[in-house]
């Protein structure tokens, strides 16, 4: 009973003939790169000697790494974009979310608005952005020229150029922590609310002593998420500053990028990339903590 | 108290709303603004005038109209590759049970987690290395990769949720196992379906750091990469950039809406799913 359509069709073997593509290109386009990072980090290859070869130089790429100034203030500059960003999506995504939750009439509208920066391209957020911030024909000066204050060049001053790129990047992300939260809030069963209700608790009791103890997992994890997320974004600051002015709104994936792609030291930036992931290993670590304690 | 309740909820609604959509707004308003008018300061909160010559401009003199077509081109392509490929192994998770089953969902997950971040500089060498460069399969290739883990679940969870009962009676009348796939299951997958398929042509439609380092011929540029042709060293051609904006978010906002409620649940089904 060997032929081929025995075999396509036989319990045995069709599910792996259905994964196979899947398999494939997963090994393909993620496994392999993620392990070939490793090696590449070892060596020193520039886009000079790609032609050529590079010489292997072992753990010295990391080295310089520990002793780049740089790198130390890329680190710095992604504390702050990250903490800026966090505070900004957290807040206000927390506040849309549980509006949304207990006002399902205006919700159905608000909801799709709100929506949007988050499926735009990074690319036409940088864009949409950089034009609002313009110091002619930007919509903020004109506002801030309006009530008469003092216009200010957003991207290209040192102090308020990682600002301007928090604003932007509160702006795009907030909508997921608001999704996320209220996709929690929706899984609070209804039974220990009728429960406090009888008892005789007021409906701010029951969000204190209900609502917010059974939504601490779902915050937690959004935290995480959104940490990582905010950490190795680059495409927008890419678009908008591409680190400047003077690296004030470099950050690590930002340096990344740059170390190989402007500079060409692509084995430099592998090793930052080496740097990063351990960073997220390090939150996805305690993703999975929270993630298992919750069971 | 309960009007100042209201008062401020609807404020807060309308005060984000603001936010949210003045930027897309000062977009759109400079795109229908005559090329005098955009040049004028201080700029006009409420355009005076009313032109579609920057669209004229765009669609006729750049090359945004060679940008769609590579765009649809690599976009579509990624769409019907990825959907296959994540149908197939959907359905093999959903229904068979096999060894190996829980390594292959574990690995799946594994890799999702990864952050593409990482990954460029590999990439960009195995691209290099496979002789894609300055190719849209390029493209297709890393793209696929880059959403087949969310598709893959997202399918997987939508066979779970079709009754198994139906495809065993249509393999008691006869069926082959992937004749019942196709006559059964497929046919009443298609919202689920749907949903990866808009999820996938977002992805793909949105993406420009792989096209930006993959691509260098002008011919072969995606539609996001052309964006950038209206920005010159020191002078942006704001009239023509915002005009090509917002032809660039007409389909992923027509996709909101019209299957809004779907995409909010794909969408957090990528963060959510453990």
């Amino acid at each position: 009973m060997l032929t081929l359509k025995g075999i396509i069709n036989g319990e045995r073997t069709l599910p792996y003939l259905l994964l196979a593509p899947l398999l494939l290109l997963l090994f393909t386009v993620i496994l392999f790169p993620f392990l070939w990072n490793f090696y590449i980090s070892l060596f020193d290859l520039k886009t000079t000697n790609l032609l050529t070869g590079a010489p292997f130089t072992g753990l010295s790429n990391y080295l310089k790494l520990f002793h780049d100034p740089t790198f130390f203030h890329s680190l710095g500059v992604s504390v702050y974009f990250v903490i800026g960003s966090l505070l900004g999506q957290f807040g206000l995504g927390v506040i849309l979310a549980l509006i949304l939750h207990y006002h399902p009439g205006p919700a159905r509208f608000f909801r799709v608005v709100f929506i949007v920066p988050w499926i735009l391209s990074a690319l036409i957020i940088g864009y949409s952005w950089i034009w609002m911030y313009n110091y002619q024909g930007g919509m903020i000066n004109s506002i801030l020229r309006t009530v008469g204050l003092q216009p200010v060049h957003w991207l290209n001053n040192m102090r308020m150029a990682l600002w301007a790129l928090v604003i932007a990047n509160i702006w795009r992300g907030t909508p997921f922590t608001m999704l996320f939260v209220e996709a929690g809030l929706k899984t609070i069963p209804s039974e220990p609310y009728e429960a406090a209700r009888v008892d005789g608790a007021t409906s701010w009791q029951s969000f204190w002593y209900i609502t917010v103890p059974l939504l601490r997992p779902t915050l937690t994890i959004n935290l995480i998420l959104t940490t990582m997320w905010t950490f190795n974004l680059f495409d927008t600051i890419l678009v908008m500053t591409r680190g400047g002015p003077a690296n004030a709104t470099l950050t690590t994936a930002m340096y990344m990028y740059k170390s190989a792609f402007e500079y060409g030291l692509l084995s430099y930036g592998a090793a930052i990339a080496i740097v990063m992931l351990a960073i997220n290993a390090l939150l996805a670590v305690l993703y999975f903590y929270t993630v298992g304690r919750q069971k | 108290m309960k009007k100042l309740y209201k008062l401020f909820i609807y404020g807060f609604l309308v005060f984000y709303a603001a936010f949210t959509l003045l930027p897309i707004y000062w977009v759109f308003v400079t795109s229908i603004k005559p090329a005098s008018e955009v040049a004028n300061f201080p700029p006009t909160l409420v355009p005076h005038h009313f032109s579609l010559e920057h669209y004229v401009f765009v669609f006729t003199k750049t090359q945004v109209v060679q940008g769609i077509k590579n765009s649809l081109l690599v976009t579509l392509a990624v769409t019907a590759l990825s959907l296959i490929a994540a149908s197939m192994a959907g359905y093999a998770l959903a229904r068979f049970r096999f060894r190996g089953k829980g390594l292959v969902s574990a690995g799946i997950l594994g890799l999702y987690l990864i952050p593409p971040v990482v990954n460029i500089i590999p990439l960009f060498l195995l691209v290099r290395t496979l002789h894609l460069l300055n190719t849209l399969w390029s493209l297709i290739l890393v793209y696929q990769g880059l959403v087949l883990p969310l598709l893959t679940f997202m399918l997987r969870n939508y066979f779970a949720s079709i009754p198994r009962a139906l495809e065993e009676s249509a393999l008691i009348d006869g069926c082959t196992r992937l004749g019942a796939l196709r006559r059964i299951t497929l046919p009443l997958s298609i919202p689920g379906l749907a949903t990866a398929a808009i999820f996938a042509f977002i992805f793909s439609w949105n993406e420009f750091i792989f096209a930006l380092l993959f691509l260098y011929s002008d011919r072969l540029k995606t539609f996001q990469i052309t964006l950038m042709e209206f920005v010159k060293l020191y002078r942006i051609d704001w009239g023509a950039l915002t005009a090509a904006m917002v032809i660039g978010m007409i389909p992923v906002l027509a996709f909101l809406v019209i299957a809004q409620r779907y995409l909010i649940a794909g969408l957090l089904g990528g963060a959510v799913k453990r």
